[in-house]
């Protein structure tokens, strides 16, 4: 398999702080991988670097054989990669079907003379319709006129995944899927990340706190400590590994020296 | 489409106006006119877009001066002066910009502040072109080779230009761009991650901004015909600023109502001499603590489908016939 994305020696610092150190990893198309660590390991901050929203201070990030560092990052998502948030996304005021066109941004081509003239209505219709398309397939339609902000948080987070998609990315980075979900509501959208792979071909890269959901819909894992990778294989090696679980609990406390 | 039809009435009643109205009833409407253009530019960029300015007097002196300018030393016409000038203000905004992408909110609106006082102090200094503190007169506007001397000729233009902008912003504010401005707003680095350009969709919103008061401003310059730098000051930055703020400013009809609301709120007190001052800002204190969303978020409040349905029956009735909602 090809390696989609691939960082190599990425480290990022914020003043006296190195958040991520020198980190290689690569993700293979087609995958669903895990980063996981302990909070603070610096799993955020290598989404922003990955996204351009931060620059590193070294390394290199490539996607699709192209050097990503060399764009700009609004320009990230028309490469392929489209990304949620942590603590959401959305744009509260809009609509959940304003919020999909805000997805798709990048597949509008009328100028602004036009628009303000009231033309590009076409466009705008074409897009309104692939977006409730979309909404349809995942059966959320009736969404579609709702302002976002007045949805509950686990839709929310399930609007912002469409949202994503609407961009047609080739590579999807998560962050927090399902961080604030009970068991119902995460075992539906491990659903939805296994059906956006499966059937749309989208490559998932995504960080998550909740070790029964990377455990089971990962086919590898990346485990970060204080911004090092401690690990890399998949699941059921993960779950053993030594390193890991003193990065997680802490020392034996036999071994602790108290 | 019932939106567009009471679009229609309202220009319609307004057209018919000078069929009644006195002399000074078409300069207030035509002053309205121009101050709702310039309310629509700060929303823009303020209200959609988020980037605080207390600076957009000086676009619109820019636009007023540009325009009076224009005429006076091509002798065009008011439908060439008036884009024109705007034009100029619409580009000057983009030094707004410099500013603008390193800075938010107060800070930014700091900036702004500057700019604005910038345009303000130079105007008199600049005596040769400007008339200095006297100010300066603007020759009447010439339209199809005529000159323009009387309000309603004046009121009819002042009217046309302001349905042609609001409709730009409507359409602007309804496709993407509109979309864009809002995610900046609200969510800049998910806006770029979607693929938004910070730096390409402020950079309009200062264009479009500056632009649209620029065309206020030209379109003032001819209402009033004579301009002088003090009417250019803070105070009319913090006046547009109102405007938007008591209309509601994240909505086109919001700095609308605004701007209208705050062009004759003075000449209705004008009366009560004295008390005036009072008067004027105890109803900006009761609008803002009763209306924290403007005039335009209260409408939208009360006009609420929960809300409509809870009216007396008849009431009730007129009230989903006027909002387009039929059971």
């Amino acid at each position: 398999m090809n390696a989609l994305l691939s960082v190599s020696g990425l480290t990022k610092r914020f003043g006296g702080l190195t958040a991520v150190d020198g980190l290689d990893f690569s993700v293979a198309e087609g995958q669903i991988v895990g980063l996981i660590g302990p909070n603070g390991a610096g799993k955020t901050t290598v989404f922003n670097l990955i996204s351009r929203l931060l620059e590193p201070n070294a390394g290199a990030i490539t996607f699709a054989g192209q050097n990503l560092l060399a764009f700009p990052p609004h320009r990230v998502v028309t490469l392929g990669i489209a990304r949620t948030f942590q603590n959401l996304g959305l744009f509260p005021y809009l609509s959940v079907l304003d919020n999909l066109l805000v997805g798709r941004h990048r597949g509008f081509r009328g100028g602004v003379l036009p628009l303000a003239l009231g033309l590009g209505w076409g466009e705008e219709r074409r897009a309104r319709e692939e977006a409730l398309g979309v909404l349809r397939s995942f059966g959320m339609e009736a969404l579609a006129p709702a302002p976002a902000s007045l949805l509950p948080y686990g839709t929310q987070k399930a609007v912002e995944l469409v949202r994503a998609l609407m961009a047609r990315p080739r590579l999807l980075l998560l962050d927090e899927p399902v961080a604030g979900m009970n068991a119902t509501e995460t075992a539906t959208m491990a659903q939805f990340i296994r059906r956006i792979r499966d059937e749309r071909g989208v490559t998932v890269l995504l960080v998550e706190h909740d070790m029964s959901l990377v455990m089971e819909i990962c086919d590898h894992i990346v485990v970060l400590d204080f911004g090092r990778k401690i690990a890399e294989g998949p699941p059921a090696e993960i779950q053993r590994n030594p390193r890991v679980i003193e990065a997680y609990l802490g020392e034996e406390v036999g071994r602790a020296r108290l | 489409m019932r939106g567009v039809l009471f679009a229609l009435l309202l220009v319609g009643l307004l057209a018919a106006v000078p069929l009644w109205a006195k002399t000074y009833d078409l300069y207030l409407l035509s002053l309205a006119a121009a101050n709702v253009i310039a309310a629509v530019g700060l929303a823009l960029l303020t209200g959609f877009t988020g980037q605080l300015s207390i600076g957009n007097a000086g676009f619109l002196a820019i636009g007023a001066y540009g325009a009076a300018l224009i005429v006076k030393h091509l002798g065009v016409e008011f439908w060439v002066a008036i884009p024109l000038a705007g034009l100029l203000s619409g580009l000057t905004g983009f030094l707004l910009l410099i500013p603008a992408l390193r800075l938010t909110a107060i800070y930014l609106a700091i900036a702004t502040l500057a700019f604005g006082t910038a345009v303000s102090e130079a105007l008199p200094r600049w005596a040769s072109v400007t008339g200095g503190y006297q100010g300066m007169r603007v020759p009447p506007a010439r339209f199809l080779g005529l000159n323009v001397q009387n309000d309603v000729a004046m009121f009819y233009l002042a009217l046309a230009v302001t349905v042609v902008m609001v409709l730009l912003a409507r359409n602007l504010i309804r496709s993407r761009v509109g979309r864009a401005f809002i995610a900046i707003r609200d969510k800049p680095a998910a806006a770029q991650a979607c693929g938004v350009s910070l730096t390409r969709y402020k950079a309009l919103a200062f264009f479009l901004s500056a632009l649209f008061t620029g065309i206020a401003g030209g379109l003032y310059a001819h209402v009033v015909g004579y301009i002088s730098p003090s009417e250019f000051g803070l105070g009319k930055s913090i006046n547009l600023f109102v405007m938007i703020a008591l209309g509601g400013m994240a909505s086109l009809p919001g700095p609308v109502l605004g701007a209208v609301f705050l062009t004759y709120l003075p000449h209705w007190l004008s009366g009560i001499r004295g008390l005036q001052d009072v008067l004027y800002g105890a109803a900006l204190i009761g609008i803002v603590v009763f209306m924290p969303y403007g005039a335009w978020g209260f409408v939208r409040k009360w006009t609420a489908p929960d809300k409509v349905a809870r009216l007396p029956r008849p009431v009730r009735a007129a009230a989903e016939f006027v909002l387009g909602r039929t059971r």
